[in-house]
């Protein structure tokens, strides 16, 4: 046998050994998708695309450590987002093509109410798990006999009440506090109950509407001013408007307390209000000097830049953990055992939220409502400064 | 094209829409012709208005009212779907009724304006009035028309019915010696008027009937998504329907179907495109109504024409306008 055909026949058998190990590889490593959903298009955009980006970080994340394991079999997993225009019509379609197109059982969103709850209706009947955002009750208080959806974390009716009674026993001088929200399905569905909460405190509240996309706020503020009151409340403000509104506030000559319990993006309001934004307090629910949380800040902006992080971003990230965790201790991809799993997921915990467990059963009827930590910050010389912490 | 000719593709496109859904179970896809169907009746009727010579940019809030009441009625006074759709649909023709007769008596950006202004008036009406309406949030868990429905292509049957019926009663009106009115009203309504057409009173006619069918793709597109808010019925949503009308051809109602279909199937075979699917959506309108003035009906027509055309005859112009179909 000459040396040419030696050679011939070691490289065949080297490449028959590759072929044949790449094969065994791809039949022990199935794909799974998860779907998305988010605005990727109009005015919740920054959210939808922090939504996706924090899917995007967690799926590369855990395909780096070796995808998940269920059933003996090993999934790389695979990432399918929508935009669902932010409405109920396009979270519907989106649900739709996800749920009976890519064939797609483990979805994280929407964002907001309207798709959340048309989404539902399409996943609850296809027994497809939805982690949802939407802080309207009704997302969680369906109508679906045999609901797969559960809340990706906590709304104003959990923190809020905590927080405010925070507030009173500690910041003695609010008495009156004014509430500007904008008339829309985040402001109605924020506003009235936080109101309720302020005042079952004995707060006095001033309530007040605004049209969203309105930027002069400086006559509301003087009315509001003119009333005496003791703080400004703006929840259910997007970042924009409320750091324009702790602006113009600060411009107006009020010296009083600002808060905002919910929409947390101290960031971005720092950003826009400028030294404005000394003493502002707020709702935060990221620990960043958490090691698990820094190491994502920093993995965020190594991929996408050094820009300001949505609060979405880390939520969204949890998510895809949450589904995997859930996935992995059903040991299966079958819904119905991994909702099980999902439902004795208490304590799980990635490092940026500390550990985490499902509520609501006595405001929605059902324990699927994700309570994770969270803070009342305060911004002190240009930084968020934790003043309390609350853990479920 | 023969009478013969227009019975057999008649026939021919409705079998196609009646057998479809079975040859594909993609729920996605039966959940498309769904959405074609109940927007062609908005478009539809919309290019009702449009041929009596305006722009409505108001057709969202019939829509709405059809839907409110619609929703209202069965899901707080426990009445059957079928009532509700009578009272969405009375209640949007009511509304036209009352509205039509003063505002149809403006042309022009006049009226686009006005029509724009009222149909915020009605999205601010329903945002405010939170103990009717849901406010912002709007309403939820609401039901079917029958459990059955639940099964999107039993839903896509019943859109289709509901469809074919409204596009059959357009081209009716449009086919009949009103329909011929409505076009001279269109061409010239000092004419049409010295002709002894009863301007006004034609076009408040034309108005109601359309509102009325819009108030019913309302109605059905309400129990179909199963929430209802205020964001669904926008001025956008209105100028969607415009679009529609303007991509596919203005003069026919062929144009307004064509446009239908378009405008729902495109944004749905990009949503894949996530990162630039509004950058291509946006190129194809442009492109649309910029090389096809007439619309797609009639860049149709200009092909077809083009191709039986002997080879020394002239082209027929692009856009035409006057066609009484």
């Amino acid at each position: 046998m000459s040396f040419d055909v030696m050679k011939s026949l070691r490289t065949g058998l080297i490449g028959s050994v590759f072929l044949a190990a790449s094969s065994f590889a791809t039949l022990a490593q199935e794909t799974l998708k998860i779907g998305g959903l988010g605005p990727l298009s109009g005015g919740g955009t920054s959210w939808g695309l922090a939504a996706q980006r924090g899917m995007d970080l967690a799926i590369s994340d855990l395909n780096a450590a070796g995808g998940i394991t269920a059933g003996g079999k090993t999934y790389k997993l695979e990432l399918v987002f929508y935009d669902d225009l932010y409405s109920a019509q396009g979270g519907k379609a989106a649900a739709e093509r996800l749920v009976h197109q890519d064939k797609i059982k483990y979805i994280v969103g929407p964002v907001g109410s309207p798709p959340a709850l048309a989404a539902i209706s399409v996943t609850n009947p296809a027994k497809v798990i939805a982690l949802t955002n939407g802080y309207a009750p009704g997302v969680l208080k369906n109508d679906a006999p045999d609901p797969y959806n559960f809340r990706l974390y906590n709304t104003n009716l959990e923190f809020g009440p905590p927080i405010i009674k925070w507030i009173r026993e500690n910041l003695k001088d609010v008495k009156k506090i004014a509430l500007l929200a904008p008339n829309d399905a985040v402001g109605q569905a924020v506003a009235k109950p936080l109101a309720e909460d302020y005042k079952k405190e004995g707060f006095e509240v001033i309530l007040d509407f605004f049209e969203r996309g309105t930027k002069e706020f400086t006559p509301l503020i003087l009315r509001m001013m003119a009333q005496k009151v003791d703080a400004f409340e703006f929840d259910g403000n997007s970042p924009g408007d409320a750091g324009l509104m702790l602006k113009q506030i600060r411009q107006a000559g009020f010296r009083g307390k600002v808060f905002q319990i919910g929409g947390p993006a101290v960031d971005e309001i720092i950003e826009i209000a400028g030294p404005a934004s000394e003493g502002f307090m707020t709702y935060d629910f990221v620990d960043w000097d958490m090691p698990k949380a820094k190491a994502l800040r920093e993995a965020y902006q190594a991929k996408y830049g050094k820009g300001i992080i949505s609060p979405f971003m880390p939520a969204f990230y949890h998510g895809v953990y949450l589904m995997a965790e859930a996935i992995k201790r059903a040991d299966s991809i079958e819904t119905d055992k991994v909702r099980t799993a999902m439902e004795k997921i208490d304590g799980f915990d990635i490092g940026i939220y500390g550990p985490v467990k499902w509520i609501g059963k006595e405001t929605y009827g059902v324990n699927r409502q994700l309570m994770m930590q969270y803070f009342f910050s305060e911004v002190k010389g240009g930084k968020i400064v934790k003043i309390k912490k609350f853990t479920p | 094209m023969t009478q013969a000719t227009k019975i057999t593709g008649g026939v021919l496109a409705a079998v196609v829409l009646v057998v479809w859904p079975w040859l594909t179970d993609d729920r996605f896809l039966h959940h498309v012709g769904v959405l074609i169907m109940l927007t062609a009746i908005g478009a539809s009727s919309l290019h009702l208005i449009i041929r009596t010579g305006h722009v409505s940019l108001c057709h969202a809030a019939f829509m709405a009212f059809g839907a409110y009441g619609s929703v209202l009625t069965v899901m707080s006074l426990g009445l059957p779907f079928p009532v509700g759709l009578l009272v969405g649909t009375g209640a949007a023709a009511l509304l036209a009724a009352t509205i039509g007769p003063i505002v149809l008596r403006l042309t022009g950006k006049y009226f686009v304006l006005i029509t724009f202004l009222f149909g915020e008036v009605v999205r601010m009406a329903i945002v405010e009035n939170v103990a009717l309406t849901g406010g912002s949030n709007g309403i939820f868990n609401v039901p079917p028309p029958h459990p059955i429905f639940l099964d999107t292509k039993a839903y896509y049957y019943l859109a289709l019915a509901f469809a074919a019926f409204a596009v059959g009663l357009c081209a009716r009106i449009l086919g009949s010696e009103f329909g011929r009115a409505m076009n001279a009203i269109r061409d010239g309504e000092r004419l049409a008027e010295c002709s002894g057409v009863p301007v006004i009173r034609f076009k408040v006619i034309v108005f109601i009937i359309a509102c009325a069918l819009a108030g019913m793709q309302g109605s059905l597109m309400a129990h179909y998504n199963k929430v209802l808010s205020p964001e669904n019925f926008s001025g956008i949503i209105s100028l969607n329907l415009v679009v529609m009308n303007v991509i596919g051809g203005m003069s026919s109602l062929w144009g307004a179907l064509i446009g239908a279909v378009f405008m729902v199937m495109l944004p749905e075979l990009l949503r894949g495109y996530v990162n630039i699917q509004h950058i291509i959506f946006g190129a194809i309108l442009f492109a649309t109504m910029a090389f096809m003035p007439g619309g797609i009906i009639q860049a149709a027509r200009h092909v077809k024409a083009m191709l039986s055309a002997k080879p020394d005859a002239p082209a027929p112009p692009l856009a035409r306008t006057g066609a009484a179909e």
